[in-house]
């Protein structure tokens, strides 16, 4: 690298030949480390820095999950919206950012395939472009990827866009019911459990504001479930596929959690004792792998109801003397 | 403890709808099924401990071709094979053991640390000098622990060092928390570990820490100006990987903030907890871990994700009680209700790495139709050691070793260094007692040792964080510390 640039060879006739190694080396942590150096001493601009997401987003189609792209995907837009004013400052407008977090969306949407567009010019097909198709399988020899709401890379990505980089603009509400609608598109998705979790969790909100949503995927087959908090029957509609089964375990654990919340909220020793309940079933039905995880959160319930009671009896005890 | 075969094997559910990762999950799905199919529940599978030794001895004299794209790795080669045979209980004889030695020497760098290979050619890296330190542990050859340049590779450690805490893996390399890793395991067995060098690190792994619990690779900086926000954030998805070297490298350095008071950057112990136990796949994929959400499962998880129980275990239940119980003694309210058994299935990936795993022609993999490889065969036996052995950090054999300190003092120039930096030799000696007090706090409980298809199957007790035998660990350290 310190060769080339003493060279001060042509960085951009570099990159190209970069394009060429990448596309074979693409799980390889230098290849994207020498880009990386490569177009930091390019200082580059928009449109190059648009020509090299575009690069970015097509070396994903084949490999979709690749933890070398998406990281160096991350670096680009940390880097160049950070650059300090006597480097050039922020190189992205508030347009590439919608403009990233729309291709993000395409990428999580599980009925999209991005393909090849023909160029006006030339019989070429572009590489730089992804499109809509209209069909599903007339064109299938041009699809080149295929969105994919488990794809936990893009949920990463997504989280980067919304909430963790500088700037973001987040509306809360908006991205409960984006995971929500992912939830109940593919009720199984752990990735789409996980991110809701996170947004509760970062803003600090109840996990009951999403409990009505979440109380049709813990329906269970026998009446085992109990539970304080009032459950409605599920909506007739919901869940939206007819092929899950039902509980969903995060369902549960989702449940169990908001009685944990809520006895942490009141004091309540019976609402500890209900959440140790739903880890009981957790643990003996639903998700016996992780028995031992689920007997450990149980516990630590129990623990805590006895100490409440324990403390409600001294309290009277004193209160009588 | 729920065993593969007392659940049920039902596929992860596709809700109807197919993506790329359900198809693959299917796939994969179907190849363990078939390969479970092969098996009868009892008895369980034997461990092919000759079949896998050969493989280990073949490949520390003779590569095969494909290695070649490995020759920036001759160290980790080396540290697999060697940590196999430990794993394994294979003795090498002298002459072997002084080979060994003079191969890891010559990948010293002249200025500090080790490298992938000898000089010229390559430069010193933090994953060649990581494991060509613990190689020189394992092999066992004090004349030669005189050998390693400690100030030079101190000087390579700073020149690493960047100003957000974090470490690039060689000059002009890129910065990722494997790198931290392999570095703070050798400050900590060589002594050379100082407030300077990890000025900062704790707050970089901190904000590695993604939503999900786990963590990725590196964080890079937000440029925010809201107090309320954090100045970096996480550069990619959680990767068990990555989250092995972030919760190690943290525990590492809890005793130097121990040692001057100061808190240390937390992490979150409990979400890190949940999703390490949700990377466990499902009895239908036998019962191993997949090192991300919705990836698929993977042998070398056992040890990366499987690993990092010994510790969380002890962080986990060590903050729920006021008297630290993190030493797992008796008088644990805990005990009576869960008695020693782990946190995530250890039965389950015993039967994955027995079952799944083991390459028929020697060797171990990544899932059934994989080839065996090096990194693949020690990172599963590593991982079933720790799903065989109960192993945790006590407080009590902490507070043992700091009684038994014997006044030592740091190499020449680290001491000269220190004191111009207006450290006291006391706050000095504190610090070298906590962190080597620490490193052999490890205790193995050797009732609850628990392994699948009994004890033919039993390999040696690795130690966490470190990764290689708890024997080894100590004459090693103590060596550098001056300790007995």
């Amino acid at each position: 690298m310190s060769t080339l640039l003493a060279l001060q060879k042509d960085l951009q006739q570099e990159l190209q030949l970069m394009n060429e190694f990448a596309e074979e080396n693409l799980k390889s942590y230098q290849v994207w480390h020498h880009r990386l150096t490569l177009i930091t001493h390019m200082e580059p601009q928009l449109s190059e820095l648009t020509k090299e997401i575009d690069f970015i987003h097509d070396s994903l189609m084949p490999d979709p999950k690749n933890y070398h792209t998406w990281a160096y995907l991350n670096w680009l837009y940390s880097t160049f919206s950070n650059l300090p004013e006597e480097r050039g400052g922020d190189r992205f407008s508030s347009q590439s950012w919608m403009a990233e977090l729309a291709w993000c969306e395409r990428m999580l949407d599980s009925n999209y395939r991005f393909s090849r567009s023909r160029s006006t010019e030339g019989h070429e097909w572009l590489s730089d472009k992804v499109e809509l198709l209209s069909g599903d399988d007339k064109v299938d020899e041009h699809v080149i990827g295929r969105g994919d709401g488990r794809n936990n890379s893009a949920w990463s990505w997504r989280w980067y866009l919304v909430v963790s980089r500088k700037g973001a603009k987040l509306d809360a509400k908006t991205e409960l019911e984006y995971a929500l609608s992912q939830i109940r598109a593919i009720p199984h998705n752990a990735s789409a459990w996980n991110y809701l979790r996170g947004i509760h969790k970062h803003f600090k909100l109840p996990l009951s504001q999403s409990l009505p949503a979440i109380l049709p995927f813990s329906t269970t087959p026998a009446p085992s479930v109990t539970s304080s908090i009032p459950r409605k029957p599920p909506p007739v509609n919901t869940p939206a596929n007819p092929d899950t089964p039902l509980p969903v375990p995060f369902a549960i654990e989702w449940l169990a959690d908001c009685n944990a919340e809520q006895a942490a909220a009141k004091s309540s020793s019976d609402a500890y004792a209900d959440a140790a309940g739903l880890y009981h079933e957790l643990a003996e039905r639903w998700d016996v792998m992780r028995k031992t995880y689920w007997r450990f959160r149980q516990t630590e319930m129990l623990r805590r109801a006895s100490d409440l009671k324990r403390a409600e009896s001294v309290a009277a005890a004193a209160q009588e003397a | 403890m729920a065993s593969i075969w007392t659940q049920p094997m039902r596929g992860w559910p596709t809700d109807g709808i197919d993506t790329e990762t359900s198809d693959s999950q299917a796939e994969t799905e179907r190849v363990l099924l078939a390969t479970l199919t092969t098996q009868p529940p009892a008895p369980p599978k034997l461990l092919a401990k000759g079949l896998h030794a050969s493989y280990f001895g073949k490949y520390l004299l003779n590569l095969p071709a494909p290695y070649a794209s490995l020759d920036a790795s001759r160290p980790w080669l080396m540290y697999w094979c060697l940590h196999g045979f430990d794993l394994l209980g294979v003795a090498l004889d002298m002459p072997m053991r002084q080979r060994g030695v003079d191969t890891i020497l010559s990948f010293q760098d002249p200025k500090g640390g080790f490298a992938g290979g000898p000089a010229p050619g390559h430069q010193a890296h933090l994953l060649p000098t990581y494991a060509s330190v613990m190689a020189l542990a394992i092999l066992n050859v004090p004349e030669a622990w005189e050998q390693i340049d400690r100030k030079g590779m101190y000087e390579f450690f700073m020149r690493c060092k960047r100003d957000d805490g974090s470490f690039v893996v060689c000059e002009g390399g890129e910065v990722d928390v494997r790198g931290i890793y392999c570095l703070l395991v050798c400050a900590t067995v060589l002594d050379i570990m100082t407030p300077e060098l990890v000025k900062g690190t704790d707050k970089f792994l901190q904000a590695c820490q993604t939503y999900e619990g786990g963590f990725a690779s590196a964080a890079w900086p937000t440029g925010s100006l809201d107090p309320n926000m954090p100045t970096a954030a996480a550069a990619a998805e959680a990767h068990g990987g990555y989250t092995s070297c972030a919760l190690f490298s943290h525990f590492l350095l809890r005793p130097v903030c121990t040692a001057s008071s100061t808190e240390i950057a937390d992490i979150d112990t409990h979400a890190l907890l949940r999703w390490a136990v949700m990377q466990q796949a499902s009895a239908m994929e036998g019962g191993g871990f997949r090192g991300r959400t919705n990836k698929l499962v993977d042998g070398c998880y056992g040890w990366w994700v499987g690993g990092l129980f010994a510790v969380l275990e002890g962080l986990v239940r060590g903050e729920d009680k006021s008297g630290n119980k993190a030493d797992g003694s008796a008088d644990g309210e805990w005990e009576d209700e869960i008695g020693r058994d782990m946190l995530f299935n250890r039965v389950a990936l015993q039967e994955y790495i027995l079952i799944a795993a083991q390459s028929s022609k020697g060797g171990l993999c990544d899932k059934p139709g994989k080839n065996a490889d090096l990194y693949h065969s020690t990172n599963n036996l590593s991982g079933l050691s720790s799903a065989q052995h109960f192993v945790s950090h006590s407080a009590k054999q902490v507070s043992l070793n700091r009684e038994s300190w014997q006044a030592s003092e740091p190499p020449r120039w680290l001491a000269d260094k220190l004191e111009a930096s207006g450290e006291s030799t006391a706050d000095t000696e504190r610090r070298r007692k906590e962190v080597w007090a620490n490193a052999l706090g490890w205790v193995e409980d050797a009732d609850a040792i628990d392994i699948v298809g009994g004890e033919e199957n039993r390999v040696n007790t690795t130690n966490p964080v470190f990764n290689i035998l708890i024997l080894r660990l100590k004459p090693f350290v103590n060596y550098f510390y001056g300790q007995k």
